[in-house]
């Protein structure tokens, strides 16, 4: 009885002919013309592949012009292994420092209210509106032979511009937003309930950290390393100025490839060239590949 | 345990979320904090727990002040509102993070754990799912895994944010009266907090109302459902009719009738009063002199009662009127003379 007065009060269930009109006016309501469809599409690709595939696709035949043995023969010349083997060590300080800094950041804002807080946040997103000839510049301005602190650390024999330290430098600079940028919105969203839940069960702040903080944002935080790492590797600008150019000394791959397209070395220069244009098609598949797999756990608002 | 709260304050900026609440709590009881949102409850509970530190007052468990000791360690077992499961972990694992994380010397063998874990799922009734992870349960399966999880630590009190709040209305019943049982076999000194009058009513040995950072009154249910002392209780547990009135001459009024309302209560000043009285504590009556009359506008059935709207002149809001199912309702249209004894009066 009660089953079928249950029953009574529901509408009944719509009719398959109408399911089918009720799309067919949703599509119409969204869709465009055919031909216009087609001409957006046609537009879109032909951008696509004049900006894009074209320059890509004419890096690796330019490196490989002249056959597989000149081409790796540009790579393991004197100068081109220096400069990778400098890109290497840069990003290789710069990526963790900023790893460090970017978790704590990330955690600092997305957990507590301190004064000053929409400020870091602001300043956390300078190295993203600054020109980074600027961003070397400055450093330039801070170390450099004529700046105030300039002679003290050539007396001690300290050497930052025109050497590693000034590369790092410029480079931790000009990447320091992409972790803490991808880690912030995520914490937020998470908030501080699986947290506070490890404390209320006992467990220290650094148990915490490790076994409930850490691995919640784990794969935001790859999602970071990786665009900050194909940051550091293809900066330009700011470490261009504060390099000096010292070819086999402070050429970063970047930096080599100018020099050697300067001196006309042409496949030299691609060769180099497809270097990066490799990672970064490396960079972008496990970049696809981490939004694909886990959508959920990265960080919704923001791409890069 | 027992915990006694003394004259906690909490303010967040300017804001106070509470301001003097005193409250004991008995070992083994099962309390509900009730009140609207705002009200202090659930910052309240976070003091209990050491999520929070008041800015004055003590809280003392078992006779010692643990006021300002950190949350972890107050060995208390938090239940959030959306139950904090960690997502990367097994339930399993979630459940033994709590032993897990204990120095060496504390810390129970790996047998001991796997058996505690065994142990509390079969409490919670779900023997079976100890190898899945949160995102695969159901919303009341998360619930009683955190639930286990915060029990696995053999917590001096279990505190509960909105249990229920996240579950659709059959899961929650089913849930509540579970909880009923569950503490009623382990003792576990309970305390929950709730915006559902109905949960605390029924869940609660003892249901404290907040509102606007203090306690409003504090009781039994029924005692707190028979004699609220404030207007707000009597308005936020259960419903109620709510007239302008006035007492004079030994009688109630209700504004805008001539006839007075009932006799005035034994020592009630004159003067301006706002009437509470419950839909169900109104009554049709022949007997003339007391009560008013208003015009049935509808009457519906719902579960087992039959609830009437009554239309009275001068009043924007119809009146609900409340019968028993075995009565037959009034006619809609029909003029209903309605009187009442039991009702509440407060200062306007």
């Amino acid at each position: 009885m009660i089953d079928t007065l249950a029953h009574a009060s529901l509408p009944p269930p719509p009719k398959p002919h109408e399911l089918a009109t009720a799309r067919a006016v949703t599509r119409a309501a969204t869709g465009e013309a055919p031909a216009i469809r087609l001409l957006l599409i046609a537009a879109a690709i032909l951008f696509l592949t004049l900006f894009l595939f074209a320059p890509l696709a004419l890096v690796f035949t330019e490196a490989l012009r002249q056959g597989v043995v000149k081409f790796i023969g540009a790579l393991t010349q004197k100068e081109a292994l220096a400069a990778i083997r400098l890109t290497l060590i840069t990003a290789g300080i710069s990526v963790p420092l900023n790893l460090a800094f970017g978790l704590a950041a990330a955690w600092a804002i997305a957990r507590f209210r301190f004064p000053g807080k929409s400020l870091l946040l602001t300043l956390i997103d300078l190295p993203f509106s600054v020109s980074p000839v600027i961003s070397g510049l400055v450093f330039v301005l801070i170390f450099g032979a004529q700046s105030l602190i300039g002679p003290w650390l050539s007396a001690h024999g300290i050497k930052i511009v025109f050497a590693l330290p000034g590369i790092v430098l410029a480079t931790i600079f000009v990447t320091l937003p992409f972790v803490a940028r991808e880690l912030i919105p995520l914490m937020q969203e998470q908030g501080a309930d699986q947290e506070e839940a490890a404390l209320s069960l006992g467990a220290s702040g650094w148990q915490t950290f490790w076994h409930v903080t850490l691995p919640n944002v784990r794969w935001g935080v790859l999602y970071g390393v990786l665009l900050c790492n194909a940051r550091a590797m293809g900066e330009f600008g700011a470490v261009s100025v504060i390099s000096g150019h010292v070819r086999g000394l402070t050429n970063t791959i970047p930096l080599h490839v100018e020099v050697l397209y300067n001196e006309y070395a042409f496949s030299a220069a691609f060769a180099m060239a497809s270097l990066l244009a490799l990672l970064a098609l490396v960079t972008l598949a496990l970049k696809t590949f981490l939004e694909w797999r886990f959508a959920g756990e990265l960080a919704n608002g923001l791409r890069h | 345990m027992e915990i006694s709260i003394k004259g906690v304050r909490k303010e967040f900026g300017s804001v106070a979320a509470l301001r003097g609440v005193d409250l004991d709590i008995a070992s083994g009881e099962l309390v509900a904090l009730l009140g609207p949102s705002g009200s202090g409850k659930t910052t309240l509970l976070r003091l209990i727990a050491g999520l929070e530190y008041p800015e004055g007052g003590q809280i003392l468990f078992g006779g010692e002040d643990a006021s300002l000791l950190p949350v972890k360690n107050r060995n208390v077992g938090f239940v959030f509102q959306h139950y904090a499961l960690f997502r990367h972990m097994t339930v399993a694992d979630n459940i033994s993070f709590g032993l897990r994380v204990r120095s060496a010397r504390r810390r129970p063998a790996r047998e001991a754990i796997d058996a505690r874990v065994r142990e509390l799922l079969s409490l919670v009734q779900l023997p079976d799912i100890g190898e899945r992870y949160p995102h695969q349960l159901s919303g009341g399966q998360r619930q009683r895994v955190a639930l286990a999880r915060a029990m696995a630590i053999d917590p001096a009190v279990l505190l509960l944010d909105e249990p229920f709040g996240a579950l659709d209305a059959q899961v929650r019943k089913d849930l509540r009266r579970w909880l009923r049982e569950l503490h009623a076999e382990t003792r576990h000194t309970t305390v929950f907090v709730t915006h559902d009058q109905e949960e605390a009513l029924e869940l609660a040995d003892r249901v404290v109302v907040m509102n606007h950072g203090v306690i409003e009154q504090s009781g039994r249910p029924e005692e707190l459902y028979r004699h609220p002392s404030s207007a707000f209780v009597f308005g936020f547990l259960g419903s109620a009719n709510i007239f302008p009135a006035r007492v004079s001459a030994g009688a109630v009024h209700l504004e805008g009738m001539e006839r007075p309302f009932a006799p005035a209560p034994a020592g009630q000043p004159d003067g301006r009063y706002r009437l509470f009285v419950r839909p169900h504590d109104l009554r049709p009556t022949d007997q003339p002199g007391l009560g008013f009359v208003g015009v049935v506008q509808e009457a519906r059935f719902l579960e087992g009662i039959h609830r009437i709207a009554i239309a009275i002149t001068g009043r924007r809001d119809p009146v609900e009127l409340h019968l028993p199912a075995h009565e037959t309702p009034p006619a809609a249209g029909s003029r209903i003379h309605l009187a009442s004894e039991r009702f509440g009066l407060f200062a306007a």
